[in-house]
């Protein structure tokens, strides 16, 4: 038996030494299949390294930006933007448009020739089986662009479209081919930013055949092969999708337009910064995702290029809960205002983001339209703080506390919240601000039930309206307005006019004063504006920034 | 009792086993934070959210849910992934689980034929340089983070030396091999493809030692002190005593004796390894049920977490069963009972 043993013991070693020099040998080998290098001439292949997968592939289902990043590489919509500029929309799959007088009826003139990865046409059919399918599927994406279609407003946070008002929808043909090459919209009302809603990538054109050959589409349900599948008409065609680690997307020879730069992407999902960094350091990546905590580590890489500064159309805020029963310490108004004189948000852009971002002045982003730089921002004044907390009967003697939540790994977040509890606590009055992290969907959900009593979030617009920042911030049933019990009678009533003005100044003009007297309410602390911020490789030519891109463009780009 | 009764009688004592773990899984996933986090974004509409809740019976009693759910796992139905664009749980395990195998099964090798000789030799020169050189490799094992020794693991190789690849199972242009078992060192050899398995097992180097640093040092440290300890028994004294050569001591008598308690040690280890293989596999971009894992921990995506929990249980209860089985072979005392 000890004999068997020893044998077997010494089969195993020498397994184990053959195993050795078998992995010696392979790690010594010549690399066979090593990124190529490419030169004029050669097919150029784009790697991409970025953090997050997408959730699903299909526009009428998907809404997050890493899903929309691929959605629109190879879908396309009836109009986008050119360049950085989010003011004028141009014609994509749509030739051109005409609004009636009344502007209530969009008449689309379609590009003719277009053909769907799958080879069969793109037409008006096409795009009103989209806009169908869109609207009978009726999932969260949608909602930015059937609410236009269906009451021809914005409320589409607080929507509350049955199945009745989707029936109307099919019945009115709200969608309808006029020929070929032509598709009409008729809105409910009309609504100025309606263009703006169609450059969303949910509102992006599939191939109808493909879809039904594959399952087609169901109320209220996503389909679960158009979420991994895709079929569009975009300068690039989707490949494979290798979950957790990488989608494949070919050059598409046949595209009506400007054909893509490049002949294949790859798009990797990579957690780690540090593997990210490192691929681009030897050029196995040639553009990544980096937070701008690392833009020295960027800089410092004389490969690297960072593009950086443009605006985005995001706003980050921290929101005081005005509900007695939540936070009663809100409902005084004092209060809210020495928060907002207590946070430096100078410092929290130029320190803590290494000065990527803006300073807001409301929730209507820099660059957008309808922003207007004459609104004064919002002033850190530590010691008039200290006077209106001490004004509001705050003493050492009757101490008090209160939750500051933020949205764990978040670190940014973090850091505003420890600046704003630093300086609270500094007055020595008897507040003290805990700060807590939760983990983003128990932070969604309490957010939902309203139980948060300060808290730090961002908004990100779906299209480029100020719409889509009043509504939510100002107005009673607006999503966070409704969120942190913010109630302000004569703002809604100027909104209900205002969202319906076709003229742009005038619409300016009244969210002008609805911004001042939110900001007069102190409803909110405004804290930072993102901006863009993109390393890539040197030799990466062909990127261009625009705030309504979801993440990157890769058809432009090339080496 | 017969090998083959013992595990017949183990494979009963399962059901039990896997009803517990179901019933305690699902009381606690659905304890925490909101049932339908996974399906919601902070955009979705308040009409929306009432669809997915009756969509996916969130609005029953909870003893209702837990039927529906025991009712899907009899026929092999584990739910959809809201974290994974709602594919099906078992087509993720299915997909991810032979890269974690793999990974796994590569570290639990270098850990056997490293850390077993380590600890061999670690004993045999006690207190001697070394057995001070194999405690100072331990240490750093149980002490350094998982996450810095990858990165340190991929700076020296992939940057310096430019000996291995920076991450995932193959290179960014191969095809992987016609899937048969998922394993790419096994597929890429039925497949006849000696280049493809020389690719697959130069990418899983670097993970593999990464992962099995760890529990190298306590394969190691427990083959040590087994070892040694087996150096006092009276068997070996008197193998001494008849004259043995030393290595015929060692290699005859002691080690066997102390391979016992180091299979049991290398059984919880692998288990450890399969479902701790988190942060290896985010550093080295490995598709395997670890980074699944997380971004279901991540995304409160119940489904995902009930189905992985199950896999990792049904892999413990099988692992202890082999090491089980292996003991008697070690140990003819053992009896099954």
């Amino acid at each position: 038996m000890d004999k068997r043993f020893g044998r077997k013991l010494a089969t195993a070693l020498m397994i184990f030494i053959a195993t050795a020099a078998i992995l010696v040998a392979g790690c010594t080998q010549p690399e066979t299949t090593a990124t190529p290098t490419p030169t004029t001439g050669e097919p150029i292949t784009i790697v991409s390294m970025v953090s997050g997968e997408p959730e699903s592939l299909d526009p009428a289902y998907d809404y997050e930006s890493a899903g929309g990043e691929i959605i629109q590489n190879v879908y396309e919509t009836l109009i986008f933007y050119e360049g950085s500029d989010i003011t004028k929309p141009v014609g994509v799959l749509a030739k051109s448009w005409d609004i009636s007088e009344d502007g209530l009826t969009y008449t689309f003139h379609l590009q003719e020739g277009v053909k769907f990865h799958d080879g069969t046409a793109f037409n008006a059919s096409a795009v009103k089986y989209s806009f169908d399918r869109g609207v009978i599927m009726n999932l969260d994406p949608w909602q930015a662009v059937i609410t236009p279609l269906l009451y021809g407003g914005s409320e589409y946070m607080n929507s509350e479209q049955s199945q009745a008002d989707i029936d109307a929808y099919l019945a009115k043909e709200t969608v309808k081919v006029i020929d070929e090459n032509t598709v009409q919209v008729k809105l409910a009302k009309p609504y100025r930013p309606f263009l703006d809603c169609l450059a969303f990538y949910a509102a992006s054109i599939i191939s109808p055949s493909y879809d039904q050959a594959n399952g087609g589409y169901k109320p209220n349900e996503q389909s679960e092969f158009m979420t991994e599948h895709m079929c569009g008409t975009g300068p690039l065609k989707f490949v494979s999708w290798d979950h957790m680690d990488k989608i494949t997307m070919v050059k598409n020879d046949d595209y009506w337009g400007t054909p893509a730069k490049c002949d294949k992407v790859i798009v990797r999902y990579v957690e780690d910064w540090n593997t990210r960094f490192l691929a681009m350091k030897k050029g196995e990546a040639d553009i990544i995702y980096a937070p701008f905590q690392y833009a020295n580590d960027i800089l410092a890489e004389p490969d690297f290029v960072l593009e950086a500064g443009d605006p985005t159309v995001t706003v980050s805020y921290i929101g005081f809960n005005q509900n007695a029963s939540i936070t009663p310490m809100f409902t005084d108004k004092r209060v809210r205002q020495a928060f907002i004189e207590s946070f430096d948000t100078e410092t929290f852009v130029n320190v803590v983001n290494l000065g990527y971002g803006k300073i807001p002045n409301g929730p209507i982003p820099e660059g957008l339209p309808g922003y207007n730089p004459s609104i004064p921002k919002q002033k850190f004044d530590p010691e008039h703080a200290k006077q209106l907390l001490i004004d509001a009967g705050y003493s050492k003697s009757k101490p008090t506390s209160v939750i500051l939540y933020y949205n764990a790994g978040n670190d940014g977040r973090k850091s505003a919240c420890l600046m704003l509890k630093d300086q609270i606590e500094k007055y020595d009055l008897g507040i003290s601000v805990d700060v807590q992290e939760l983990d983003w969907p128990t932070y969604v959900k309490k957010n939902r039930d309203k139980e948060l009593p300060i808290f730090y979030l961002g908004w990100i617009a779906d299209y480029p309206s100020a719409d889509s920042f009043i509504e939510p911030f100002c107005v009673s049933y607006g999503y966070y307005a409704d969120k942190v019990s913010y109630v302000n009678e004569t703002i809604d009533g100027i909104y209900a006019d205002a969202k319906w003005e076709t003229d742009q100044a005038k619409q300016t003009e009244a969210y002008t004063q609805i911004i001042e007297g939110t900001n007069e309410d102190c409803a909110y602390i405004w804290t930072a504006q993102a901006v863009e911020f993109q390393p890539m490789r040197k030799e990466l030519k062909g990127y261009w920034y625009n705030p309504m891109n979801s993440n990157l463009i890769y058809y432009t780009l090339y080496k | 009792m017969k090998l083959r009764d013992y595990i017949f009688r183990r494979f009963l004592l399962l059901i039990p086993v896997l009803i517990g773990i179901t019933f305690i899984t699902f009381t606690l996933s659905h304890m925490v934070g909101d049932p339908a986090a996974a399906w919601v974004s902070d955009k979705t509409t308040p009409q929306r959210y009432a669809i997915i809740i009756e969509q996916h019976h969130l609005n029953d009693p909870l003893p209702i849910q837990y039927m529906y759910y025991i009712n899907d796992l009899v026929h092999l139905d584990l739910g959809n992934s809201a974290s994974q664009g709602e594919r099906p749980v078992i087509n993720c395990l299915i997909n991810y689980f032979p890269a974690t195998l793999e990974l796994t099964m590569v570290a639990m090798t270098m850990c056997l034929f490293i850390g077993i000789p380590l600890g061999i030799i670690s004993a045999i020169k006690k207190d001697k340089l070394p057995d001070h050189v194999v405690r100072l490799f331990s240490l750093c094992g149980v002490s350094v983070p998982i996450f810095w020794f990858g990165l340190i693991l991929q700076y020296i190789f992939y940057l310096q030396l430019d000996m291995l690849p920076l991450g995932g199972r193959l290179p960014l242009f191969t095809t992987p091999p016609p899937n048969v078992t998922g394993l790419y060192l096994i597929d890429s050899l039925l497949a006849g493809n000696v280049d493809l398995f020389f690719e697959s097992l130069k990418h899983l180097v670097m993970p593999a030692f990464c992962l099995c640093f760890t529990y190298l040092a306590v394969i190691s440290r427990m083959m040590r002190s087994s070892m040694l300890e087996t150096m006092t028994q009276d068997f070996i004294r008197t193998a001494r005593a008849k004259g043995l050569s030393e290595k015929a001591v060692i290699f005859k008598h002691a080690l066997r004796n102390a391979l016992t308690p180091t299979t049991t040690v290398a059984g919880l280890a692998f288990g450890g390894l399969l479902s701790g293989a988190v942060l290896t596999e985010t550093i080295f971009m490995w598709p395997g049920i670890g980074k699944y894992s997380v971004s279901a921990i991540t995304s409160s995506d119940f489904a995902s977490i009930m189905g992985f929990t199950l896999l990792v249980v049904l892999i413990y209860v099988f692992t202890n069963l082999v090491v089980d089985v292996l003991y008697a072979y070690l140990d003819p005392r053992v009896k099954y009972g």
